[in-house]
């Protein structure tokens, strides 16, 4: 099965390719899903760049909202004042390390793209990170 | 639309079969900075990718020079990266250009910073960007046959700090050290590196022959809003290899260069279509040859019987240059508008034969006018014919030939790409002037421009995971600067050149790459047809942690003896994402080709002519490791 998929993998990058949008869509997806065993994760953010990567979701559970309170999750490119309170998904390390909200990060470090997630802000907001991405919870921050 | 997201959703689900970690490492692959880099339309490309350097081990740059169509890694009689080497010319690549970051760089005295950065150490580097054949006037000052483009790692990638260092054979060592950090306006990149090169050492003549070198190395990048700053230290000590001896006896020397440069690109308006490039580069030469008799030496009676020949040697080379270019878009052109400046300046030289002072050393001050346009015009949604035109006019002070005079490139060309096949084609012409250590030779003033014409296409089918493609050029030199030295032999030369190539994906962490290729050149040297076959495959496989690399290169020249094969392999365990160990071995049967280089040897009181053949390929086993934090 594996094989077949493999190749239906290598057929459907040579004829079409993945953008980085499309991974970056990707990966977000399975750190939400990591994080939430509910039907309905609802996600919210005003950068135009997160917009972007939303628009690329599959997962029917991910849906979007205007309305930041409602919001299980907020997605930060850069440093913004969010009063909501939410849990908070950024793409930056510098905005992680300081952001006390921040409970999971997506960047590039040494040259790879990491995942990381804090222990003790995943607590703060009672949630807890299930299923092959448990490796990236962090005790240190 | 309704196509469009049912692709996601394929996408998508034939994705959930991967596990997080071939994940980001498929994200990492597919994201490489060189899909924003790259540039189709400035000729025929090969790209080596960060993810190829790490698998590959590729440790400088010379190991990736060995697997392309129209040249291979070469060295000249100093020991100096040469790629296109023809004995007994001192030096033959003043038209292959090499960048960083897309600065040109360049020197007074060679044309080309090539003879430096041909094998620099890749530490610092993200990916490399060769293009061979003709390419757009917008890129090089003066005109090229291939350009090197090398960038440098992304601050905002790398974040945190890396360590590597390898030992090998011979007593071998290298180390670098780098560190990224990026906020949201504020990028910079720093690294350091040290290497202690050991050569296969030749005995000829009871003489010890060694191109052993040691170079310091420091890069810093630094992105601010706008403004991308770059600054550059090397101190590069090599022994003179050869030199310049007539006899292939060369004794105690050595040679030294101090290479300073600083560079920015400041980018304009909401679009950032207006850019200014400004750059300054200085090296200090130091040159120190001793030898039994130097290869200009022609009357007999010197040959026989004058003591030792010394040439030293000490100049400052700088080069500044300034560009500003501007982007249109109109309809179904894009306009590349631009003007560059560029100061080439060789002085303070100093110049000891056999310890009595030149009084009239060499000496260069060029300027150089430019002004250039070329325009993309799409034709069809996926067809674009492209077509530049470039003028430089020169102001010359040097004490050599050629004073003020100008030089035209054009180039024309058409491009047409679809999901499954890319066509290209290019025809160009362009004027160079012959550069100033060949006029040192010169025996006239009346030095004629080099002028290149260049017709090639290259045609590439992808079928689902395999690619093959075809590439054909045809490239005729006019006034060869071989001239200079040499009578009697034609004004025009042509070369020929044929290529094959076969890539195939087994699966995204297993690739094969293959080339086969024919290149017919005439050589002006001997005056006669010359006929070069060669190839290459390489192998990258990932097996769990371990990265397994294995190419075979091959070339073979049919008028002479020089023809090998080269085996490479090497494997690298990632033992956690932070720590990486490595083992790698080049030339590991020794049989690489050789390279030939020409002495004299005295027959009583008749000179002959012999060859010295030595490869620019030693066979090096090295061990390393590379930590992140």
């Amino acid at each position: 099965m594996k094989t077949v998929t493999l190749l239906l993998i290598m057929f459907f990058f040579s004829n079409l390719g993945a953008s980085d949008i499309e991974w970056e869509s990707l990966i977000l997806e399975k750190m939400l899903t990591s994080m939430s065993s509910r039907n309905k994760v609802l996600i919210y953010t005003k950068s135009i760049k997160m917009k972007k990567i939303v628009e690329y979701l599959t997962d029917a559970r991910v849906r979007v909202t205007k309305n930041c309170k409602r919001a299980d999750f907020v997605l930060l490119e850069e440093d913004e004042k969010e009063l909501c309170n939410k849990p908070e998904i950024v793409f930056n390390y510098r905005i992680y390390l300081h952001n006390q909200n921040a409970v999971g990060v997506f960047f590039w470090q040494k040259g790879r793209p990491t995942i990381r997630f804090s222990l003790k802000r995943l607590e703060q907001f009672n949630l807890q990170v299930r299923g092959e991405l448990s490796k990236f919870v962090s005790s240190n921050q | 639309m309704r196509l469009f997201f049912l692709l996601i959703v394929v996408f998508s689900t034939l994705l959930q079969a991967y596990d997080i970690d071939q994940m980001l490492d498929l994200y990492r692959k597919d994201s490489d900075l060189s899909k924003k880099t790259k540039n189709e339309s400035l000729g025929h490309l090969t790209i080596y990718t960060r993810d190829d350097l790490e698998r590959m081990q590729a440790h400088n740059l010379g190991e990736l020079l060995n697997s392309l169509r129209s040249f291979r890694y070469n060295e000249n009689m100093l020991g100096m990266s040469d790629v296109l080497h023809t004995d007994p010319s001192l030096y033959s690549s003043d038209t292959v250009k090499i960048f960083i970051n897309n600065h040109e760089i360049t020197s007074a005295y060679a044309g080309s910073g090539l003879f430096l950065y041909g094998n620099i150490d890749l530490g610092f580097v993200d990916h490399v960007e060769i293009y061979e054949g003709s390419t757009s006037t917008a890129v090089n000052s003066e005109p090229a046959i291939i350009t090197i483009k090398l960038y440098s790692k992304d601050p905002v990638r790398e974040s945190g700090g890396h360590l590597q260092a390898y030992g090998g054979s011979r007593g071998t060592d290298h180390e670098n050290v780098s560190y990224a950090a990026a906020s949201k306006d504020f990028k910079y990149y720093l690294y350091a590196s040290r290497s202690d090169i050991r050569r296969t050492h030749y005995t000829h003549e009871n003489h010890d022959i060694s191109r052993d070198y040691k170079q310091k190395h420091a890069l810093m990048t630094l992105d601010y809003k706008n403004i991308k700053v770059g600054a550059e230290y090397i101190d590069h000590k090599a022994d003179p290899f050869l030199s310049l001896s007539m006899f292939a006896t060369p004794k105690d020397g050595d040679m030294s260069y101090k290479l300073k440069r600083v560079s920015s690109t400041m980018s304009f308006l909401d679009d950032d279509s207006l850019k200014l490039s400004l750059s300054f580069i200085r090296m200090n030469e130091h040159l120190n040859f001793n030898m039994d008799r130097t290869l200009w030496t022609t009357n007999n009676l010197d040959v026989m019987f004058l003591p030792q020949d010394s040439f030293v040697v000490d100049s400052v080379d700088d080069v500044y240059s300034a560009k500003v270019e501007k982007k249109i878009l109109y309809k179904a052109n894009t306009f590349l508008l631009g003007a560059d400046y560029i100061k080439k300046s060789l002085h303070d030289v100093k110049s000891y034969e056999n310890g009595l002072l030149d009084t009239e050393p060499t000496f260069v001050d060029n300027s150089i006018f430019g002004l250039y346009m070329q325009d993309d015009f799409a034709i069809a949604e996926n067809q674009i014919i492209t077509a530049s035109l470039k003028r430089n006019q020169y102001y010359s002070k040097t004490n050599r030939a050629q004073r003020n005079f100008h030089t035209l490139q054009t180039r024309l060309g058409y491009i047409a790409t679809s999901k499954k096949s890319t066509f290209k084609a290019f025809v160009s012409s362009m004027e160079i002037p012959t550069e100033q250590y060949a006029l040192a030779f010169a025996k006239t003033n009346e030095i004629e421009l080099l002028r290149i014409v260049d017709v090639s296409a290259e045609y590439a089918r992808h079928i689902n995971t395999a690619t093959l493609g075809f590439c054909l050029e045809y490239l005729q030199n006019q006034n060869s600067k071989i001239l200079i030295e040499q009578k009697d032999i034609p004004k025009y030369y042509d070369n020929y050149s044929a290529s094959i190539k076969y890539d195939y994906d087994f699966d995204p962490f297993n690739s094969l790459k293959s080339m086969l290729f024919y290149n017919r050149f005439h050589n002006p040297v001997n005056i006669t047809q010359e006929s070069v076959t060669g190839g290459f495959v390489r192998l990258l496989n990932t097996y769990e942690k371990f990265d397994i690399y294995n190419e075979v290169d091959y070339y073979k020249e049919y008028s002479s003896e020089i023809n090998g094969y080269m085996y490479n392999a090497g494997v690298r365990y990632r033992a956690t994402p932070s720590l990486i160990f490595s083992l790698k071995g080049v030339n590991i049967f020794n049989s690489a080709a050789t390279s030939r280089y020409s002495y004299i040897k005295m027959n009583g009181f008749t000179p002959e002519q012999k060859s010295l053949y030595m490869s620019p390929i030693d066979s090096t086993f090295s061990v390393g490791m590379e930590y992140s934090f």
